[in-house]
């Protein structure tokens, strides 16, 4: 007997490409579902690592750092926020 | 005037009456029987003061009384002259009237006599006349009324009772006019002048006639028992409607023809009977009692025979007919009856025509409410029946005896467990669209569906199914789809047909932009909240349950059915999301939103990857191209088919094993884990190529889609195989575990098998390649019981046969089956069926849960019967509650479903009747 398959159809989860399996610091949603604003995840609502290795939903970080309080600091350990060395600003208006 | 009228008469009767007739013996009332002759007394008035003859008075009143009341004597037995009624009255002598007018008006007339009481002759007739009765006719009408009266003697009994009456009434009245009333009247009208008229009247012959004739009467109405004469006089009426109206209900009545030419006869006899009965007092509160009562019984076969048939041709209410019909038939029917019997009908005649009218509409209703369970099976071919109840409900006191009878039709003939839930949900349905014909408003609908909706929320399956029906498509679903025991609902599928613009007007009417203070719909709102929801039948199914767990079934079911669906366009699934969210309001359905999305990405996915797969197996050049268009489409047809498709395939590719490699599609549904419901997660190593086409898939994905990585998950998914064997060519549809099951089966490095060439065509022809069940589990690194699903799949499609216990191997050539593996292969193949209906599941289910404790309660279950020896079913369950650590949280079925899966392990034997046991090894 010889077995081929004409078609195959196969289920998969995706997951963000992170170290470890956790939850946004923040909304404390999974990096997988959304920030407590968004309907879709994925890209609709991505993620954003941080220097400090810290990740969030791209929207929480934002909305958290808006605020004066979080004086532009990550949220986990209190470091300078910023992205591949660019200052948040910048991140904006990418 | 007065003096000298008494004194001619006096003269006259002293001529006819010499004093020797004084010793004729002639009836003589008692009470005058032992006077003594008259003492000298206070003279009485008018005339008696000249009367010469005064103290003669007694001698000669007695003269006059005998011969007066020998002239008015009545018979006293049956047997005095022909059955009491012909009297040979003698000849009326002078001497009579003269004695008469005497006694009547003379000074004879009454009174005290001496300060005795003295009757008078008025006083004696009445009494004669009660004597008379007593002894000349009661016996005869007794005779008559005795022993109950026979149906068919009904009619004639009366007529002659009446006629008897009648003839003794005119008998007793005669006298009274012919010879005593002229006398009275020829008195009244002389002492007119004298006597004041209230003393006229009361006196006077008319009333003296009246008072005697309601004594008659009341001698009438006594000798017949009332209860039987009500009651036969009932049916005498009844029975005249039923020929008027053309009723041949009566038993044994043979006369169906001929009835036309009756009628007016019937007319006539029942008129006669009544008017006469009126005549000899028989028409009173008795009579007009058992009329009505008649009539009311004659509506209820009117009405029942004639009008209980409901208009299922033309669909029309038939109660503006039955109306007619009291108006024209009825009603003048009752009327003559009552006026015939002498009632006061002259001011009530327009309202008892509007309660005639109500109460025809009652009965008529109060049928139709006691079949309107039949109604709503019927819907929409009932429609007349329904639009007779609709009539009906505007009648006081209707709603409630709908209310509670259609109730108890509703738990006694469809809240039972014998009810599947589908026949539940489309009974419901149709008691929607059956209530919003009869009262739009909803508030009976309300009521009569408030303990159909705990019912159905009560049972597990009714989310799913109404799920699951609205997600079908009515057009290509087979009927069995929709059969008797199907999980999927008809009319559920065919209000999702319902075109969806109606639905839109809804949502712009729900979703009032204006109203600041709109909110989504409270679970389970009164039903009341919005009238014009009233016939949204699937507005009503949303609402069964608390809107928050109406959600969460959903999600799990949304998301299986999205696994399973062949639809390439996703056109329902997007249609279900859009009405719920309609009508639910769209808040908590990110998960189905989220979930569908994944779907239709995946789609975009595959067919920007699948472009790209293509060329990386090696390909000969002359192989087809794939069936995908190369560039992003919305069709990608070929991709899922059915697993069990009954649909004709293109034949599998006739190509050398070995010669090209054919090209295989992989195609994937990529979720977000977050959003979907726990789904299976058995794992297992699939065949080598597909993993090798899935890690180039993944990292095209990633390619494409930075930052992100996929997990695949074995055990979901299917396939399309091609099995080529040494006579034939197999394609099969199979889940993946299936498949992996069926790919271990080929020869290994080393290994042989039948169709290689080299070898003896003799050897080969009956032998395949074996595996045992532990050496798949092995190699495949799959759960056994998987493994065992997998393998008796393929025994059911003959590919596979068990050579020895736990051994299988590939039928390699139909004609060395044996019709034992025959069979077999059938009985696998029902149970393979079975089995796949419930690997189709992608979604962990209480049956799947069960599954993971299988081991515990099957060791539990073994251990117990083999100590204890065969068990029936019942007990091993109430055992297993008892006994097992956390409990048997499982019903009868869910026990048969691991009983049987233990006897298909070989651990268990059914005994029959229930009873299992430890199978022997
Ligand atoms: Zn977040
Ligand atoms: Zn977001
Ligand atoms: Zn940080």
């Amino acid at each position: 007997m010889k077995v081929t398959f004409k078609s195959w159809n196969a289920v998969a989860f995706w997951r963000w490409d992170m170290p470890a399996d956790d939850v946004c610091g923040i909304c404390r949603n999974p990096y997988e579902s959304t920030c407590s604003k968004c309907k879709y995840p994925g890209d609709d609502c991505p993620l954003l690592v941080g220097d400090c290795n810290h990740s969030f939903h791209m929207h929480c970080i934002f909305s958290w750092l808006r605020q004066e309080s979080s004086q532009e600091k990550c949220p986990m350990c209190r470091q300078r926020m910023s992205f591949n060395g660019l200052p948040r600003c910048l991140i904006q208006e990418v | 005037m007065t003096t000298s009228a008494m004194d001619h008469s006096h003269l006259i009767f002293s001529a006819l009456f010499p004093v020797p007739s004084l010793s004729h013996t002639t009836p003589t009332p008692s009470a005058t029987a032992d006077l003594g002759f008259a003492q000298p007394g206070e003279p009485f008035e008018g005339s008696f003061v000249n009367n010469p003859a005064g103290q003669h008075r007694t001698a000669r009143r007695n003269i006059a009384w005998s011969t007066a009341t020998g002239f008015l004597a009545l018979p006293k037995t049956t047997s005095d002259s022909d059955g009491g009624f012909r009297v040979h009255r003698p000849l009326k002598t002078q001497e009579v009237e003269e004695a008469l007018r005497y006694l009547l008006v003379g000074e004879g007339k009454s009174g005290d006599a001496e300060g005795v009481k003295q009757e008078g002759l008025l006083e004696w007739y009445r009494d004669e006349v009660r004597l008379h009765f007593a002894g000349a006719v009661r016996p005869v009408v007794t005779e008559l009324w005795e022993k109950p009266v026979s149906l068919q003697h009904a009619w004639d009994v009366l007529e002659e009772t009446q006629r008897i009456l009648q003839q003794d009434q005119d008998q007793c009245l005669r006298p009274f006019v012919e010879h005593i009333a002229p006398i009275l009247t020829q008195s009244s009208f002389s002492s007119s002048m004298t006597f004041n008229a209230n003393d006229d009247s009361q006196n006077g012959p008319e009333a003296l006639y009246e008072q005697m004739q309601r004594d008659i009467h009341a001698l009438f109405a006594y000798s017949i028992p009332e209860r039987r004469f009500s009651q036969t006089l009932g049916y005498v009426l009844y029975d005249a409607g039923c020929n008027l109206f053309r009723l041949y209900i009566r038993q044994g009545k043979t006369s169906e023809t001929g009835a036309s030419e009756d009628t007016r006869a019937i007319r006539v006899r029942m008129t006669n009977l009544l008017q006469n009965l009126a005549r000899v007092g028989l028409g009173g509160d008795t009579a007009q009692k058992a009329c009505a009562h008649a009539m009311d019984k004659l509506m209820a076969s009117f009405i029942e025979s004639h009008f209980l048939k409901v208009d299922w041709y033309s669909k029309q209410s038939i109660v503006s007919q039955l109306q007619t019909w009291v108006e024209n038939g009825f009603a003048p029917l009752v009327h003559l009856a009552m006026e015939c019997l002498q009632c006061d009908l002259t001011d009530q005649e327009t309202s008892e025509l509007q309660q005639w009218q109500d109460m025809a509409l009652g009965r008529l209703g109060r049928a139709r409410v006691d079949n309107l369970f039949d109604f709503v099976i019927n819907w929409a071919k009932s429609l007349g029946g329904i639009l007779d109840i609709k009539e009906y409900l505007k009648l006081p006191d209707a709603k409630q005896y709908l209310v509670t009878h259609f109730s108890k039709q509703i738990s006694r003939r469809l809240l039972h467990p014998g009810a599947t839930t589908t026949y539940i949900l489309n009974v419901y349905i149709s008691v929607i669209r059956v209530f919003h014909e009869l009262e739009p408003k909803g508030v009976l609908l309300e009521r009569v569906a408030r303990p159909i909706r705990r019912y159905l929320r009560e049972r597990s399956d009714t989310a799913r199914i109404i799920i699951s029906s609205l997600l079908t498509d009515i057009n290509d679903a087979q009927d069995t789809k929709f059969g008797p025991g199907s999980e999927l609902s008809r009319e559920i599928a065919r209000e999702m047909q319902k075109p969806m613009t109606n639905l839109n007007q809804d949502a712009d009417e729900d979703l009032n932009w204006n109203d600041m203070n709109w909110q989504p719909l409270p679970s389970d709102a009164s039903l009341d909240y919005k009238k014009s929801k009233m016939d949204d039948v699937i507005w009503f199914l949303l609402t069964l349950w608390d809107r928050d767990d109406f959600i969460t079934e959903m999600k799990t079911i949304f998301g299986e059915h999205l696994l399973k669906c062949q639809d390439p366009e996703y056109e329902k699934e997007i249609r279900l999301l859009e009405l719920i969210k309609i009508r639910l309001g769209d808040d908590k359905l990110q998960a189905c939103e989220v979930m569908l999305r994944d779907i239709l990405d995946s789609k975009r996915i595959n067919a920007a990857i699948r472009t790209n797969l293509t060329t990386v197996p090696p390909s000969t050049p002359n192989n087809p191209p794939p069936h995908t268009p190369p560039n992003f489409g919305p069709k990608t047809p070929q991709l899922r088919q059915t697993r069990s498709s009954t649909k004709h395939r293109t034949p599998a590719p006739t190509s050398v094993p070995g010669a090209a490699k054919p090209e295989i599609t992989l195609s994937a549904q990529i979720l977000s884990s977050n959003f979907w419901p726990t789904l299976r997660d058995d794992i297992f190593k699939i065949p080598t190529p597909i993993s090798e086409l899935q890690a180039s898939y993944a990292r095209q994905f990633e390619a494409i889609r930075g930052m992100r990585k996929l997990d695949w998950i074995p055990a979901l998914g299917d396939t399309s195989v091609v099995l080529e064997l040494e006579d034939r060519t197999v394609e099969v549809n199979a889940t993946t575990f299936q498949a992996s099951i069926i790919y271990a089966f080929q020869a290994q490095p080393g290994e042989e098998w039948a169709g290689s060439k080299g070898k003896g065509k003799s050897k080969s022809k009956a032998q395949g390649i074996t595996r045992n069940v532990e050496q798949l589990e092995e190699m495949l690194q799959m759960d056994e019981g998987l493994v065992r699903q997998g393998l008796a799949f393929w025994v059911g499609k003959s590919v596979l046969r068990e050579s020895h216990q736990d051994t299988f191997a590939v039928i390699e050539n139909l004609s060395t089956l044996s019709s034992s593996n025959a069979d077999d292969a059938a009985a696998a193949q029902e149970m393979a069926e079975a089995q796949a209906q419930a690997a189709a599941s992608t979604v962990k289910s209480q049956t799947d849960l069960l599954k993971e404790k299988k081991g515990l309660y099957s060791q539990f279950i073994v251990g117990m019967l083999t100590n204890q020896g065969n068990m029936p079913i019942m007990k091993i369950g109430m055992m297993l509650k008892i006994a097992v650590p956390g409990g048997f949280p499982y019903g009868g079925e869910e026990l048969k479903g691991l009983l049987g899966w233990m006897i298909e392990e070989g651990r268990l034997a059914d005994l029959g009747g229930g009873v299992y046991g430890v199978r022997k090894a």
